[in-house]
């Protein structure tokens, strides 16, 4: 158990012993009210099951699954810690031992039959979506990696990009295979072994590209730091859309520009894990007629939606009650259309945003709509 | 009955009022209420020891659900402890006699922000910082920002008599509380009247306030709030040493140029923070800092203050360690976490509140004590018209465990002492809890006998938070304790 954990000591002693100074920043701790939800208590509850003081059973575990792995209390920590890394090798213990949530160990079972979360033939509905011709190209060029929630929940979303990238007369291939996955979700629920068996399977199909271009920042993040960075794979380089598309801003005609009043919220894995906070905002300045307005708390400061570290699968309510949290904010800034640039950011805030009669949208689809 | 049966019987009871969610007793989370986050109880965990564990923690969401908890709680004869964030550290929460912990985060509702009357009703488990967001959003503050502003609750600076940062212009919780809603030991439900000022016989509030709930539960309150400072001015002073920077402070307190800010640091705590505050690098640091709704206000009064302070023998340093301090200034607790996890040093701070008269004499008493067991800093802040609060930090060293913690309550013991003799108080903030109890007799004499029998009029069984304050004979004993490390 230990060797999983010595990555991770220092952070398990300072949050163990630290007075909860970054309490108030946990979205999870703020939905249960809870002292053991704190990263602080997390912290410690690992570090007492680490030293054998208690037991590392299933009510240990059942705690450590509830993080997003949003990364906030970072921006407050002025030992710079980031709480989650514990987290994820604690869940790998705990699935080793058998003590993860049953709806955990349920879920890696359905992700080896199927490549992918959702048990769908990725494979044969992007096909059928994009077209033959931009699925069958030869390596070398930009790899379009739609991954596995964006392709599931907003097919219309991979179709807008598609529409972009044809205007702007990019050549590209699109991956269209049932393991489309980046395999964030096995990382970060502690299916580590199934893990490594997809990022095999996945690499051959991703190496050899100059470069890879993805909706979904989970997957550029991810793609980056266990594939490229370890060698698996051999990529010019991996970004997320908006950073292409800022590039090419001055090839895009719109047709008009958006009017109604949008709020832009960032995605945890595009702004604190990947610092992209600059791109998107300059894109929807560009597209809208009076720019956009920020929440009360955003870019280091920003708050989740739930989605993240797994939270929506193991903890849904949790991860719903987030989501509703910044709903609310969003009503209270009076906003029409709420922006994001990341399907899962999108499925989350889209859920509960509905029950409000909000429409939230990737800045893609904005974009699609408007050029010419 | 045996214990377990007795512990079975409290879930059931609470599982009953409140539902199995919002009731907890798994031993992981018994743990993390039951620690004591400041050392030495970090240091006990580190050994792998919490001295007592509670039997269940639970969520109500209404003061009358809490009122029905207390109802049944004092009709089992089990002991209720209140619960915010638990930051105190003072061991205020620590469980007892087999208790149940109320955590009151649940009670979560900012009610109204009134505009008319510049006050806001908020329930006792919003978050400091969560309430400063939402009041800033509205043009407001409360002006209130104890060094446990990110991890603490509203409830929490009610039961302990809290006071900010920038007290001297905003005042302490205390002067801030319009009116309380809470329960009693038997149940029964409490509001005071939202009349500002009224002089209707002894101010119910103001003895329910700094009580620890060992009197009443505090479930909501309304309180003052203030027009979001327009402008903020803060500076840095130099003063040669602690005598000339105290006479500063008191220059400007008693002369009508009251700031927002005024924290003047010792020799010792000048040069521990000269880095960070970019202080002068010998001597003593003054931070002063001045803020009004009103730009021009600000201005004026930091004119007439810097003249004063200037006048009085302070070298100007510019707005950059008053900045800093700003910044920085709920950073001292992160040191908490590297002293304990890499070296044989406890890290503690004693808050006392004197009289000008006495503030240097008793100044230099406490630090020439604590010297003799290890290092020792102070600063001076909280000032007002009368006398000023001083903050004891200090570090003391050993490689075994029983005896660093001697050696830390000698340090208590000798610095509460000089404080009886010279007649200071031996509390500021954050209150009395278990930590200051067995000192609070002598502090408050006759009135300490009242308090007592107060407690064991409205609180016969001693159900709300027994032993803390010494109003009860009983203390704090528990169930004896399951954290044992496993070899």
């Amino acid at each position: 158990m230990n060797d999983l954990l010595k990555k991770y000591e220092r952070e398990i002693e300072y949050c163990s012993y630290c007075p909860k100074l970054c309490r108030f920043s946990c979205p999870v701790a703020k939905v249960t009210c809870s002292e053991a939800s704190t990263p602080t208590g997390k912290m410690t509850i690992l570090k007492l099951a680490k030293d054998g003081v208690i037991e590392f059973n299933a009510e240990v575990a059942e705690l450590l699954y509830q993080c997003s792995g949003c990364i906030l209390s970072r921006t407050y920590c002025e030992h710079n810690i980031e709480v989650i890394g514990a987290f994820e090798a604690g869940r790998a213990i705990a699935v080793e031992k058998g003590v993860a949530p049953k709806r955990v160990l349920e879920f890696g079972t359905a992700f080896q039959k199927s490549g992918n979360p959702y048990g769908e033939s990725f494979g044969k509905n992007l096909t059928e979506l994009a077209g033959k011709s931009v699925c069958e190209k030869e390596k070398g060029r930009a790899l379009i990696f739609s991954g596995c929630t964006m392709a599931h929940y907003f097919p219309q979303t991979l179709k807008d990009l598609v529409r972009v990238l044809e205007h702007l007369n990019f050549s590209f291939n699109l991956l269209a295979e049932d393991d489309i996955c980046c395999g964030y979700p096995l990382f970060a629920l502690g299916l580590w072994k199934i893990l490594e068996e997809h990022k095999q399977r996945l690499a051959q199909k991703i190496t050899g590209y100059d470069q890879i271009i993805s909706v979904c920042p989970t997957c550029v993040w991810f793609l980056k730091t266990h594939y490229l960075k370890s060698g698996l794979i051999q990529v010019g380089e991996i970004r997320h859309t908006t950073e292409f598309i800022l590039e090419r801003l001055g090839q895009l005609k719109l047709r008009d520009k958006i009017s109604e009043r949008i709020v832009y919220h960032d995605p945890c894995h595009l702004g604190r894990y990947l610092g992209i906070y600059d791109q998107p905002r300059e894109i929807l300045k560009w597209m809208s007629v009076n720019g956009f307005k920020e929440f009360y708390e955003s870019r280091e400061r920003s708050e989740c939606c739930g989605g993240g570290g797994g939270l929506a699968l193991s903890h849904p309510r949790i991860a719903r009650e987030i989501s509703r949290h910044k709903i609310l904010q969003f009503q209270q800034l009076g906003g029409q259309i709420l922006a994001t640039a990341c399907p899962m950011c999108e499925r989350m805030l889209g859920r509960s945003g509905k029950e409000a009669g909000i429409k939230v949208r990737d800045l893609i689809s904005l974009l699609a709509e408007r050029i010419e | 009955m045996t214990e377990e049966n007795k512990i079975a019987q409290v879930i059931e009871l609470l599982v009953n009022l409140l539902g199995r969610e919002r009731v907890v007793s798994d031993h992981a989370s018994m743990v993390i209420y039951s620690r004591e986050i400041f050392m030495p109880g970090s240091i006990g965990l580190s050994q792998g020891k919490i001295q007592n564990l509670a039997s269940a923690v639970c969520y109500p969401e209404t003061v009358d659900e809490v009122s029905k908890i207390i109802s049944r709680a004092r009709a089992n004869r089990i002991p209720v402890i209140v619960f915010g964030a638990g930051s105190g550290v003072l061991v205020g929460t620590a469980p007892s006699h087999n208790g149940i912990i109320i955590d009151l985060k649940r009670m979560k509702k900012i009610r109204a922000i009134n505009r008319t009357n510049h006050t806001v009703e908020v329930e006792s488990g919003v978050m400091c910082e969560d309430l400063e967001r939402a009041l800033n959003q509205e043009g407001f503050t409360l002006g209130h920002f104890p060094g446990s502003f990110y991890h603490s609750t509203v409830g929490a600076w009610l039961s302990t008599s809290s006071a900010g940062q920038l007290s001297a212009k905003y005042g302490r919780i205390k002067d801030m509380v319009i009116s309380l809603e809470g329960t009693l030991a038997d149940g029964s439900i409490f509001r005071t009247r939202r009349t500002p000022r009224s002089a209707t016989g002894p101010d119910i509030d103001q003895i329910l306030l700094g009580s620890d709930a060992t009197l009443a539960i505090i479930t909501s309150a309304v309180l003052n709030i203030f027009p979001l400072p327009e402008k903020k001015i803060y500076r840095g002073f130099g003063f040669a040493d602690v005598k000339s920077g105290l006479d500063a402070m008191r220059e400007l307190m008693q002369k009508e140029l009251t700031p927002a800010v005024l924290t003047l640091f010792d020799p010792a705590g000048t040069k521990f923070n000269q880095e960070k505050l970019s202080g002068p690098s010998s001597g003593c640091l003054l931070v002063v800092g001045y803020e009004a709704a009103n730009s021009e206000l600000s201005e004026l009064r930091a004119r007439l203050g810097f003249e004063r302070l200037k006048q009085m023998g302070g070298t100007d340093l510019g707005e950059e360690p008053g900045l800093k301090w700003l910044e920085h200034r709920y950073s001292l607790p992160f040191n908490q976490s590297k002293a304990v996890s890499q070296s044989d040093t406890l890290v503690d701070t004693i808050e006392v509140s004197v009289i000008w008269k006495d503030a240097f004499a008793l100044y230099e008493k406490v630090v020439n004590e604590i010297s003799k067991f290890g290092m020792a800093m102070a600063h001076f802040s909280h000032a007002c018209r009368e006398g000023v609060y001083i903050y004891f930090s200090f570090a003391v060293s050993d490689s075994d465990p029983e005896k660093l913690k001697e050696k830390q309550q000698k340090v208590w013991e000798s610095t509460m002492e000089s404080c009886l003799t010279i007649g200071a108080s031996v509390s500021n903030y954050p209150g009395i809890s278990l930590r200051r109890a067995q000192w609070l007799k002598q502090e408050l004499g006759v009135g300490h006998e009242l308090l007592q029998k107060l407690k064991k009029e409205i609180d016969p069984d001693n159900i709300l938070n027994p032993g803390k304050l010494e109003l009860s004979q009983e203390g704090a004993p528990a169930r004896p304790s399951k954290m044992e490390k496993k070899e």
